[in-house]
């Protein structure tokens, strides 16, 4: 009698190594698939891991960035938004979610997002950067000067901060402050394009 | 005047509440005004008109737009003056689809018009117009085509059939529209013996990066060919009910932010128009002044 438990547990523990061993492969194939730029055939590879097992919000997650990477916008959004409903704490969902929204241009849904994740977590970078991507397509070019100010504050090294600084105080008119951010673009990056030009043309 | 400026304050007041109640709804109002002076015509002397508009998008889903306007046409040889009130509401929807890469948005308007003109042929108007229209992510293309359906007193029904064409030009930095104005007249002895009109309007505007207080922000240059009558303007929102048949116009302007939120819109230009009833032609120089605040 005792045999039959023991029977059971042998078969339950094959049974989990085997699925675990299936998804670990479907993972890898994933990630080589994504390596070689074949995002559809990344995405189908992972049609047979579980969407309720333990890796159900990396797999939603996963589906979101490859819809993205193939250009299925709608799709990637949803599958953002689905991740995000299941956890609203997911910082990587938030900002997931910007990258189709700034590709179809839907700027103030994708601003929304990365204030979502500002408030949580309030120096994060790629949320400050996306943020400020959509503001300067809203053009609204008061609100992408202070949170490019804040970004220089934040990361006083990084150059992209200063670009969009300096483009803010462009469009705003402000030509000296412009001059002084184009200005130290050029003292962190050397012959940046975008700097030279707009200085140049003073 | 006042009773626009009341109505801007209002409208004002009422968009504060919204825009700070959270940053998922983007509000804009402003204050318009138009002064067109009459050249060579036998009994038209001025117009003038005095309006405000809220307008409210939520995220980039869609918004509503409505819109007052008050206007006066002061006639020649004791002609009574006419005064009108045009209330206008309109709300577009925005759509997305990862078959067509750019937005979609349909929109549907409706136009309500009142004045005491004692023939009442321009009285108590009723226009009803939509358009679907579609521009590319990357903002280079963009067209339209827009239906409106205006009834008037009398005996009268106008159709109007606008398809629209966009382009930007030099690396973004200019936008071309071309749009057509089709307008058929259910009644032609009610439109002063023209069963149809066809018009072109062409539309320029350059945007300059601006580098002191005075430079504009953007310069803008249009103008109309052929005839056009009874027609809805879907960019103004308004009907022309009160213009005689429009046989051109050109129109010129430029716009400067006021600030980091405000834009103040100044257009001039000069219209030409012909009463085919009367035989009467003439011109009407006008000057229109915009100004605008978001939140």
């Amino acid at each position: 009698m005792k045999k039959i438990p023991l029977a059971l547990l042998l078969a339950g523990l094959l049974t989990t190594s085997w699925a675990y061993a299936d998804n670990e492969a479907a993972w890898s194939s994933s990630y080589g698939l994504e390596a070689s730029k074949k995002y559809a055939e990344a995405l189908s590879a992972l049609s047979g891991v579980s969407e309720t097992g333990a890796d159900a919000q990396l797999l939603q997650l996963r589906k979101g960035w490859l819809s993205y990477l193939q250009g299925q916008y709608n799709e990637s959004v949803n599958f953002y938004q689905e991740a995000l409903e299941k956890n609203p704490k997911s910082l990587d969902a938030a900002l997931g979610v910007t990258l189709p929204l700034l590709a179809q241009q839907r700027w103030q849904e994708a601003a929304k997002y990365a204030k979502q994740v500002l408030d949580t977590s309030p120096n994060q970078y790629t949320a400050y950067l996306r943020l400020i991507v959509a503001e300067e397509g809203a053009k609204d070019w008061s609100a992408m000067k202070k949170h490019a100010e804040e970004l220089t504050e934040r990361y006083p090294t990084d150059t992209s901060a200063f670009v969009y600084l300096a483009r803010a105080y462009a469009w705003l008119g402000d030509k000296d402050s412009a001059k002084k951010a184009y200005s130290a673009v050029l003292i962190r990056l050397p012959k940046h394009y975008e700097a030279t030009a707009y200085l140049a043309k003073l | 005047m006042k009773k626009s400026i009341m109505l801007l304050c209002s409208a004002t007041l009422l968009a504060i509440p919204i825009a700070h109640a959270g940053e998922t709804w983007k509000v804009k109002a402003a204050a318009q005004g138009t002064y067109l002076g009459y050249a060579n015509s036998q009994f038209r002397d001025s117009l003038h008109e005095e309006g405000a508009v809220v307008s409210a998008d939520y995220l980039d889903e869609g918004g509503i737009t409505a819109s007052y306007t008050h206007s006066e046409i002061n006639f020649k040889n004791n002609i009574a003056r006419i005064d009108q009130n045009a209330y206008f509401l309109s709300g577009r929807k925005h759509f997305y689809f990862d078959s067509v890469p750019g937005k979609i948005t349909l929109r549907a308007d409706g136009y309500v018009i009142d004045n005491n003109d004692s023939t009442n042929d321009t009285d108590n108007v009723r226009a009803f117009a939509t358009q679907a229209s579609f521009i590319s992510h990357d903002k280079q293309y963009y067209t339209d085509f827009g239906y409106a359906r205006s009834s008037y007193r009398n005996n009268l029904r106008v159709d109007q059939y606008t398809p629209t064409v966009g382009v930007a030009l030099f690396d973004s930095a200019g936008w071309l529209q071309l749009r057509g104005y089709f307008i058929e007249t259910s009644n032609p002895d009610r439109a002063q013996g023209l069963s149809s009109t066809q018009a072109a309007e062409v539309k320029y505007t350059h945007w300059l990066t601006p580098d002191s207080y005075l430079k504009p922000s953007n310069l803008q240059i249009g103008g109309l060919v052929g005839r056009r009558f009874y027609a809805v303007d879907l960019d103004a929102g308004s009907v022309a009910n009160l213009a005689d048949v429009q046989t051109g116009g050109i129109t010129t302007g430029a716009e400067w932010n006021v600030g980091e939120h405000a834009k103040l819109l100044l257009l001039g230009g000069q219209n030409f128009y012909k009463n085919r009833t009367i035989g009467d032609s003439y011109s009407g120089a006008f000057g229109y002044l915009n100004i605008s605040t978001a939140w």
